[in-house]
């Protein structure tokens, strides 16, 4: 029985990563008593997965995990038993039942949409709806990806699909429909980055608000928020 | 929640989860109705303090009370550190992110020597005076207590008073009494004096030590009619009823263990005359294997961990381990519960279950003789034969193991030559029991990982009055012992021996040596027992400027009628006995455990566990 829980990350959670992350649900999924399957092997571990991992400081409204139970459950009840169990900050949304032959999550999503936040000084603020229009008109926009071994060049032109932004007392508001997942992954904050560049403004990374707001899969060419994506 | 450290800078340190508190289980009570507000500081970073039992233990029994609130505070790492002096952010307790300058009472955990220093970095960071002297009516009490407290001298200047012995005895009775003298407007001094009445309490600054020419103590005189000549621990009498907290804090970020804790029994039988631990922790008082199996229930419902290990020294030294193990297994192990094995002797039965539980290409038998040669194991009553190894290893390899893990400790009193070569040589025999199992029975590479730490002699041990080798010598010895090391299949592993023999000097020091650790602070030390923050010369310095010769600590052998800084304390062990087992160890003679033959060791004082045992 495999299903799909929508959830929030917000307040103090943020600043626990993706790992940690992992390990308070499978915490909270024993307290739940959640009939959780488990893998096979000397360590065996719970069948939960995460489509898509979220930044450490980010908060989020559209977050996503995959869980195979043993025993079919009421969805209702699942999402309440779990959020009983859950530490502030982190609320189940939303649940769907998914079929068994259902492709993962992290292999079907595809794009993600994110608001950004950045502290602007009023004498630095723009006219950011033309700005971003120049931004875009580019062919290529370059930014450096830093792996493990090496520094690269990468083109993230084609991975921002969508673009607005404005004012918000001292801050720069941008929000962004971005390609995501394992074809392609356009952190946000590189186009935060790479557009205050572009207008000749200074960017400091732990001045960055990240808070993702869903994530979506392609169905018929329309995008569909894995809230409601079944294949 | 008020966070203390804002989002701009947590997002520039490394894991920032160290800093939001919020865990399951954590206690949150209302400020306005608390009387007495205590900070229980851990001297080291989050993730090492979360996973001590001490403090799970402590931190649940305190919020018991309803008039007290219990908060955690651990040391910053050293990049939050930077921006709290920065931006002038105080240390704060995890629960309501308040600054603990405020608090009642602030009382530090001693779990190793090498933590001093972080415990004088957080209170300057807290904004608290570093001596007891300079503190104000408006400063919290400080207080410390642990394993390091048997020796409470070379923080007696900075600690208002140490507590001695099993928290859970006294606590409550020295919070009433603060209680009641803040109620009546008494002072700090009144309240310090009051403590002279409560068993296991050491206030230090109602005594004055005077020293000889030679740098050895004169006098310990107490200052005040009340304070005890003699301070005795105090342990619980009935273990199995103790209070054991049935939620414990799950930390939201990976700490070292990340699981579910028994704690099978308290004390330990053996009396190896190198280890603190087996003398200050006397006697044995066990819980029963029904108690243990609730609580294991409990304990990993309330927590959701999917781990479980016991705790206790020489665990399998419970009395109904297998009953327990056996029961464990049957219980969890088809459940995604991880049981992490106790050390056993190796036999059928351990075998058995570790094949169970561990996978053998994995896992690795460990066994530590601690000395190279039976001779030096009498001497330090190990009582680990190389027959008990070599038979325990072949019985492994028949069952398909191939890795071995050998610990050992160099400097031991009487340690020749020949000890260093007798590591070597158990090391070898090893391989060579390996290779005498047919091949199709054993696993295909066997490797045995030798590692030897430096022996650093500590108080309350019969060991207690030896010389401690010098870093020259350790260098020297494990030299030594890598050229003796011949076979390709065994590694050596060791440890630079300059923090050992700094531990040396301040585990057996005195009142002076707090001058050295507060300059040593002074010269920028903390986090000094993680190698990379470690640094020597910052040390030496901090002895030049003081005057205070570490050899006369460290390198120094003792009389056995000098005044030791800390005979003050009483652990219930003897220092007859201790000087019984000294000369037994010269003599190569070993002491049977408790439960052979009681030797009558003085632990009996504390009226339960072993010693009643019919
Ligand atoms: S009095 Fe006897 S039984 Fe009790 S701890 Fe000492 S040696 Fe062991």
């Amino acid at each position: 029985m495999k299903y799909r829980l929508k959830f929030k990350k917000e307040d103090e959670i943020k600043f626990i990563g993706h790992l940690d992350l992992m390990r308070v649900f499978q915490k909270a999924i024993r307290r739940a008593q959640i009939p959780i399957a488990y893998s096979e092997g000397f360590n065996p571990h719970q069948l939960v997965t995460f489509p898509l991992p979220l930044t450490l400081g980010a908060t989020s409204e559209g977050e996503y995990m995959e869980l195979q139970l043993t025993k079919e459950m009421n969805i209702e009840i699942l999402c309440e038993q779990l959020n009983q169990q859950l530490p502030l900050g982190l609320i189940i949304l939303d649940g769907l039942p998914l079929l068994d032959t259902s492709t993962k999550g992290m292999t079907i999503v595809q794009g993600a949409q994110y608001e950004l936040r950045y502290p602007i000084l009023l004498a630095q603020s723009l006219n950011w709806q033309s700005k971003i229009h120049e931004f875009l008109n580019q062919t290529q926009i370059m930014i450096k990806k830093q792996t493990k071994t090496k520094t690269q060049m990468v083109n993230i032109r084609e991975g921002i699909y969508c673009m607005d932004g404005w004012n918000a007392g001292q801050r720069l508001v941008l929000d962004l429909f971005l390609a995501a997942g394992s074809r392609q992954n356009i952190r946000p904050e590189w186009v935060m980055e790479s557009f205050l560049q572009f207008c000749g403004l200074p960017f400091s990374a732990s001045q960055l608000q990240i808070h993702r707001k869903d994530l979506f899969a392609l169905k018929n060419k329309e995008w569909v928020s894995l809230q409601h994506f079944i294949d | 929640m008020n966070r203390r450290v804002p989002d701009e800078i947590l997002l520039q340190v490394e894991k920032p989860g160290r800093y939001i508190g919020n865990e399951i289980n954590m206690v949150r009570k209302k400020k306005e109705h608390i009387d007495i507000r205590f900070a229980f500081c851990f001297p080291d970073v989050y993730e090492i303090g979360m996973s001590h039992l001490g403090m799970q233990i402590l931190y649940h029994f305190l919020n018991k009370r309803e008039d007290t609130y219990c908060e955690r505070v651990f040391a910053p790492w050293i990049d939050l550190e930077k921006h709290m002096r920065k931006h002038k952010i105080p240390l704060f307790a995890l629960e309501t992110q308040d600054p603990i300058q405020n608090f009642d009472f602030v009382g530090f955990t001693l779990q190793y020597e090498m933590s001093y220093t972080n415990l004088l970095n957080m209170l300057d960071l807290a904004g608290i005076p570093l001596y007891s002297e300079q503190r104000k009516e408006e400063d919290p009490i400080i207080c410390a207590g642990g394993p390091c407290a048997y020796n409470p001298e070379p923080l007696a200047d900075f600690i208002d008073f140490f507590y001695i012995g099993e928290g859970e005895v006294m606590l409550n009775q020295i919070l009433d009494l603060y209680k009641k003298n803040k109620q009546n407007g008494g002072t700090r001094h009144q309240f310090l004096e009051k403590l002279l009445s409560v068993e296991g309490v050491y206030v230090p600054k109602f005594y004055k030590v005077s020293y000889k020419e030679t740098g050895e103590i004169a006098s310990f005189i107490p200052l005040h009619p009340k304070a005890k000549t003699k301070i005795t621990k105090q342990v619980v009498e009935q273990f199995d009823k103790n209070h054991y907290p049935s939620k414990p804090l799950v930390p939201l970020l990976q700490t070292v263990h990340d699981r579910v804790v028994l704690e099978v029994f308290r004390g330990c039988l053996r009396g190896c005359r190198f280890c603190q631990a087996g003398m200050v922790y006397r006697p044995v008082r066990e819980k029963q294997v029904d108690q243990l199996l609730e609580q294991a229930d409990q304990l990993l419902k309330a927590t959701g961990h999917e781990e479980i290990s016991l705790s206790s020294l020489s665990t399998s030294d419970y009395s109904e381990i297998k009953q327990l193990m056996t029961a464990l297994v049957h219980r969890y192990s088809t459940k995604g519960i991880n049981i992490s094995l106790p050390s056993m002797r190796i036999d059928a039965f351990s075998l058995e279950l570790m094949k169970k539980l561990q996978d053998i290409r994995k896992s690795s038998l460990t066994f530590a003789p601690e000395a190279g040669t039976q001779r030096l194991r009498n001497v330090i009553n190990k009582g680990l034969t190389e027959e008990d190894i070599l038979e325990g290893s072949k019985l492994a390899f028949e069952g398909g193991w191939e890795r071995v893990k050998l610990y050992f400790m160099m400097g031991l009193p009487t340690e020749t030559e020949e000890d260093l070569q007798g590591i070597a040589i158990l090391g070898h025999e090893i391989v060579e029991t390996f290779y005498q199992v047919p091949k199709e029975q054993r696993g295909r590479n066997i490797k045995v990982v030798i590692s030897t730490s430096c022996f650093v002699p500590k108080p309350f041990t019969p060991f207690q009055w030896e010389a401690q080798n010098t870093y020259e010598e350790f260098m020297e010895k494990q030299r030594l012992l890598k050229t003796k090391i011949t076979k390709r299949q065994v590694q050596y592993q060791y440890h630079d021996a300059k923090l050992s023999v700094l531990e040396g000097v301040i585990a057996r020091g005195d009142r002076k040596v707090g001058q050295v650790i507060y300059e040593a602070w002074k010269q920028g030390c903390v986090f000094d027992g993680w190698s990379e923050q470690f640094h020597y010369e910052k040390w030496q310095e901090a002895f030049k400027i003081t005057g205070i010769n570490p050899d006369f600590y460290a390198h120094r052998k003792r009389n056995l009628d000098e005044i030791l800084p800390w005979d003050h304390i009483s652990i219930g062990v003897t220092k007859g006995f201790l000087k019984k087992e000294y000369e037994k160890a010269l003599q190569e003679q070993t002491t049977s455990h408790c439960r052979l033959q009681c030797e009558h060791c003085g632990a009996m004082i504390f009226k339960g566990g072993v010693c009643y045992e019919i």
